[in-house]
Parts: structure tokens; sequence; C-alpha cells
């Protein structure tokens, strides 16, 4: 769990995470904005469930150094364990989450992610997000990714439960923009993406998407350069680094395969990013007299599949 | 090969075609309509013959339908034997039951401060401590008072089941047929006949109810062919959501406590239309530990009075159906409370929508001890369905997960 500042959610979400169904795990937090009152809840159900390890940053990472951390932790702590999630500090979790998604995983050994659907809890209502993606049967990596491009909410997905060996091949979090989409189109020249068709997680809506917040975020000490470049550049150069350079796809995807799959995730990642409804070149026609034609959908990952939850109140105390 | 008209050829004249067509017609080789005369010996033997025919038709028809009548006198007959069966059944169950309850009763364990509600209850089923085998046999009429007005055939408004041909096929259509279980008609046709299957209000609101549970990703835990579940409901209704339960999740010990009257009704029910199923009474002579086995048993009744005294090796749901809203707070409250001392993973709350913003409703209450997830069913939020069902008869569900501290 890459916490940072919510004292008043975290026992929420603790409570929902050390009450699962399937009890063989156990639950990091990597504090990176460490106080006292977040001491004291951790503390509090330290003491009633010993699955639950504290490690508070001395100084900040920010949001790619913190889930970074999260991950190599855990992994030092439970190097035996199969199966890695990342968990906010705000969000609830269904007692049959990480049931329902082990016993999948367990099932298809081809998969390397599993995810389930979610509900966006808002301050005053809740909207369950029926959006479908999954690649499960999809021998091809192409195909996967052609699939991926279509209908995959990276934020979504990225809170799966992930086959560790996996994601350490992916290399984890990447220092670049929307690190979650990146990836996860890594990991899925490794293997297959699954959905549980079921609501088993909820989801605390935070602010507004944009790339200067996750800048901002992500890099506390100095934002690189090559965060401004395009977000495709970003991700196809590590591709391609990883899976044709590097060769980490190998024994299932050789190094030539590898850079085709790169050249095909830059090809669906332009269109993608000229396509969509809130393109670039939208955005610029929309401050010109020909707003009217220029579409005003919400963008993929958003509103579009969501459907509200009737008297359905927000964040619980 | 064709042959093609040659176009340097004259055609033949109208008139001489026209005369050609009438000779053929009417002329000396024209073909004649009737055949050669005959006699009128011939023609009354034709006619004998004929109506022999008809008359031996008509006794094979007479015959043929003499035979259905009979099949079906004698299927009647079976079925009237079936529902007397079933109904000596249902009265020996009742029998069970009500000695259970005054058993219970003599030895003290059915005292229980009453709500006004459970007041009115007790007073409309007080005919049922001393019932006959005919109040048996239209138990579910004589429910009433436990489960609210119920429309029912005969006095039904056409409207009304019109009303629920329509929800019922908006279900089917909304991919929640699974959880539709039919009425019996054993003890007192209750409902219309929609398709081969009879439903009521009640059937299609817990349908519903199921439909939350598994929307809010807690039936599935209950489909699981090795792990048994154990789930308590409050008050128990007159068995119906149990039914229905039970049918869908037959892997669940399912316990029902509440007021002695209303047990009589819920388990004689429940032991009817389930004559297979393993129950047991808390406090029934020879019974012995109530819990040993637990697994083995389908049901289990305990009166509300000796909750305290009834402690279950394990629980994973207890349900409400709109039974809390009509307790006092502090009843209500002990047995939110009991459930979460007994570990009850979740909590499965029923109320009419338009009782859900009431301060003094349940729902605060079970919030203290629970997670709470209020559920909206696809089929609720759809335009088509609201149309179909008044605010009125509308129910609003919360599932809430056990806190670890309070």
């Amino acid at each position: 769990m890459p916490a940072y500042n919510r004292p008043d959610a975290l026992p929420r979400a603790l409570e929902t995470l050390l009450s699962q169904t399937f009890d063989e795990f156990a639950v990091v937090i990597v504090d990176d904005k460490p106080s006292a009152e977040v001491r004291a809840v951790v503390d509090r159900y330290a003491a009633l469930d010993g699955r639950l390890v504290y490690e508070p940053n001395s100084q900040r990472l920010g949001m790619i150094g913190n889930w970074r951390k999260a991950f190599e932790r855990g992994r030092e702590l439970y190097p035996s364990s199969d199966y890695f999630a990342w968990v906010s500090d705000h969000d609830m979790w269904h007692p049959r989450w990480l049931e329902a998604l082990v016993e999948t995983l367990d099932r298809h050994p081809r998969g390397v992610l599993a995810y389930p659907l979610m509900q966006r809890v808002y301050e005053r209502h809740r909207r369950s997000v029926t959006r479908r993606f999954e690649t499960r049967g999809t021998a091809s990596p192409v195909r996967r990714l052609r699939t991926a491009q279509k209908g995959m909410a990276a934020g979504n997905c990225v809170y799966g439960l992930f086959r560790a060996s996996a994601l350490e091949r992916a290399g984890v979090f990447r220092p670049v923009l929307a690190p979650d989409r990146q990836v996860i189109v890594e990991c899925l020249a490794l293997g297959e993406c699954l959905q549980v068709p079921e609501i088993l997680w909820y989801r605390e809506v935070a602010g507004e998407f944009s790339y200067g917040r996750q800048r901002r975020m992500f890099f506390p000490t100095g934002i690189p350069l090559h965060t401004y470049l395009p977000t495709t550049v970003q991700h196809v150069s590590v591709l391609f680094w990883d899976l044709a350079v590097r060769g980490i796809g190998r024994p299932g995807m050789g190094r030539a395969a590898g850079a085709v799959y790169a050249g095909a995730a830059l090809w669906f990642e332009s269109r993608r990013e000229l396509l969509k409804p809130d393109a670039w070149w939208r955005e610029m026609l929309r401050k010109t007299p020909l707003k009217p034609w220029i579409s005003t959908r919400p963008r993929a990952d958003d509103a579009d599949d969501e459907t509200p939850v009737a008297n359905a109140p927000g964040p619980i105390a | 090969m064709t042959s093609t008209p040659d176009p340097t050829r004259p055609a033949t004249p109208l008139w001489e075609r026209l005369a050609r067509r009438v000779a053929s017609r009417f002329g000396p080789g024209a073909p004649r309509k009737a055949g050669p005369r005959r006699s009128k010996q011939e023609r009354d033997q034709e006619l004998v013959e004929l109506r022999g025919q008809r008359i031996e038709k008509k006794q094979q028809a007479d015959e043929a339908r003499e035979q259905r009548r009979r099949e079906q006198a004698a299927r009647r007959d079976e079925a009237r034997l079936d529902l007397d069966r079933a109904v000596d059944a249902a009265y020996a169950n009742y029998r069970r039951v009500r000695d259970w309850a005054l058993h219970v009763r003599a030895a003290g364990g059915g005292h229980l401060p009453l709500d006004d509600r459970d007041r009115q209850i007790a007073a409309s089923l007080a005919p049922l401590w001393d019932a006959d085998r005919a109040t048996i046999a239209n138990l579910r009429h004589w429910s009433d008072p436990v489960r609210g007005p119920q429309p029912s055939l005969a006095a039904a408004p056409p409207e009304l089941g019109e009303r629920l041909r329509r929800r019922v096929g908006m279900l089917r259509k909304w991919q929640l047929g699974h959880v539709l279980v039919p009425e019996v008609a054993t003890l007192g046709k209750s409902g219309f006949m929609i398709g081969k299957e009879r439903h009521s209000e009640e059937s299609v609101r817990f349908a519903l109810g199921t439909a939350a549970l598994a929307e809010g990703g807690v039936l599935s835990a209950f489909h699981k062919p090795s792990d048994r579940g154990l789930v308590w409901e409050i008050g128990g209704g007159w068995g119906g959501f149990a039914y229905l339960f039970k049918t869908l999740c037959p892997n669940v010990t399912y316990v029902i406590t509440g007021p002695l009257e209303r047990l009589l009704v819920s388990a004689s029910y429940l032991m009817s239309v389930y004559p297979a199923a393993r129950c047991r009474f808390y406090g029934e002579p020879g019974t012995g530990e109530i819990w040993a086995d637990w697994d083995d048993v389908d049901f289990v009744f305990a009166p509300e009075s000796l909750l305290s005294d009834l402690s279950p090796p394990r629980l994973d749901l207890t349900i409400d159906i709109d039974e809390l809203r009509g307790m006092a707070p502090a009843r209500r409250a002990a047995l939110v409370q009991r459930a979460h001392e007994w570990g009850s993973r979740y909590f499965y709350s029923m109320l009419p929508a338009l009782a859900v913003d009431d301060p003094a409703g349940p729902w605060d209450v079970i919030a203290r001890f629970y997670w709470p997830h209020p559920i909206s069913l696809r089929t609720e939020r759809s335009r088509a369905y609201r149309r179909l069902s008044p605010p009125e008869h509308e129910a609003a569900h919360l599932i809430g997960w056990k806190r670890m501290c309070l």
C-alpha cells in the first residue's frame, strides 16, 4: 500500500483488506508522508492483525518511487509470494476481492493480471463502472495489445492482482507519464489480462486527470525533461528497450517479436492518442468557432460506461 | 428445343381466338360436368354409407373424449391425493412445530418483550395455535399478517397481474431470471400464473433481494459445493425468502429466529415445501446439541427470546427482510450487535424505498457494526421498470461488511 496522508480513510481501507476471505497475504504500507495520525491508525490495526507491516519513508519519494518501493519491499519481505497487488490508502475492497482474483489467476496460468469490476465512490453518490475488457484466450500479444487499446482503463487495471514474476519482468513502474498504462501494455506482452465480472472494488474518486498534476505527484524532487515528450514516445521507448534490446520477453517472445510488439504499440497508441475524444487537436478546435461540430464525449476512462447507484452515500466514516 | 415465334407471320385475329375458346368449352367435344346418371337406389345406398361413416366417426370421437375425460379425472384425483398427502404431511409438520413451540413457551423460553407490530401479528396469528387441517391447507393465506396484504387470485385487480407479468418479463430481460423462484401452490395458491410459473408480489420482491445479494458479490459465496455456509434470517417472515434462498443456494444451513407465533408459520411452511429438509428446533425434547453436525442440517428454528443461548459455530450472512424496521431501537441494536458478535461477515437488509431516509430506520444501526454498501439494481434503475413499479412498491437494499473495530 503506497500511502500518502489519508488518516481519515485508512481505517476503512485497512479493515476491508484485513477482512478478506482469502487470508494468506500481508499488507506492506509504505508511507510517503508519515504522520502521527497515520502511525496511530496503523498501530491500532497492527495490534489486531500481524499481517500488517509499516514502513515510513524518511524523505518523499513521489508516487512512482513509492509504488516501486511498495513492490520491492513486498518482494523482499515475502519472496515466495506468487501474486502482488497495489492498494490505495482510501479505497474499499469487497471481502471476496482477493479470493476471486487469486482463484482466477490460479485457474489461468497464462494470466498475468486479474482485476474486478468497480464502483466509483463520489462524495454524495456512487457509480458502477460496467466496462468489460480482458484478453482471456487471446494467444497473440499483438492482438492483446489491439484489444487493450480499444477497451482498457489502465487506471483500474493497475489495481488488480499481478503475477509477481511477470510484473517484475515488466519493470514495475517506470519514470514516465501514465506509468500504469505502460506497465500493463508491457505485461500484456507476457500474458493475458483477466477480468472478474463482479463489482469487488470501490474506488474513491480523486482529482481531475492531467499530465501536469502527474508530473508534480510523480517527481517531487525534479521533473525529468523526457516527461515532456508525448506519452506514446515515452512508453514505446521503454517497450523497445525492454523487449527488443534487453529481451525480457524471452523465451516466449524473442527480440525480433519484441520489436514488432513495440512497433504495434507505437501504431495503436498513436492512433488512440489522435482519435480519443480529448485529443489535443480536438481541444484546439474546441476553442474555435468549429466547437459545435467537435465531439464532447468524455474520456474513455471515465463516465461513458458508468451507471448511477441510487440512495448510495459516498465515503462512509 | 423451343420454337421462337416468327415475327414475319401474321398473328391469329382476336375473333378467331375467342371463337376457339367458346367452342372448346361449350362445343360437342367439351367435357361434361356431371357423370352418368345414377339410379335412386344407388344414391340411397351411398347416403346410407355416408351416414354410417359419420356415426362411426362420432362414436370414435365420443370415446376419445370420454377417454380424455377419464384421464383428466384420474390426473385430478391423483393431484388431489398428492395434495391431500402434502396437506397431511404439512399438518403433521405443523403439529410438531406447535408441540415444540408450546414446550418452549411452557418452559418460559418464549417470553419476549413484543413491539406493537409484533403484538398485532401475534393477535392475528392466535388461531394458528389451535389450527385444524383445513387451516394448514391454506397456510399461505393465513400468513397475511406476517407478509403484508397479498392479492389473491380472485380479489386482485387485473392491472396488478399485468404489472407483475411485465416486471417478471423485465427481470428476465435483464438476465435476472435465474433468481426468480416460482411460488409453490401446496399450501394455498397465491399470485398469478406467468407462463408456466406462478409468481406473486412477494416472490418477485424476494427475487430482487437475491439479485441485490448477487450484485453485491455475496450470493456467489454460497454457491460453493465444498464450503457449507450458515445464514441467519431475523424474523423469517412466512418463510418465503428462506425458501428462495435455499432453492438457489442449497449448500447452506438456514437459521430463523423470531417470535414463536411466526415460527409456527415459517417452520410449517418450509418443512412442507421441502419435505426432505432436515430441521432442528432449539429446545425440542430429544434434539441434543443444536449445533452438532450442523452442516447436515437444512433449517434451524429458534425463538428470539433464547438468542443469548444460541451460539452458532460460524455465521456468514445475516438477513433482515424489513423486520428490524418495526422493532424498538434497543431490540434492533441488540440483534445487529448479536450478528456482529457471532461473526456474521455480511449483513443484508431490505427496506421499502420510501423508508430509507427515515432517521429512525435500521440502517444507521447496521452502519455502526457493518460498513454499509447500498445496492441499486440495474432493473430498478431503468426507466421502463420504474414506470411499472411505483415508488411505494419499491425496495431498497443494503449490504454491510463486518467492521473490525467498533
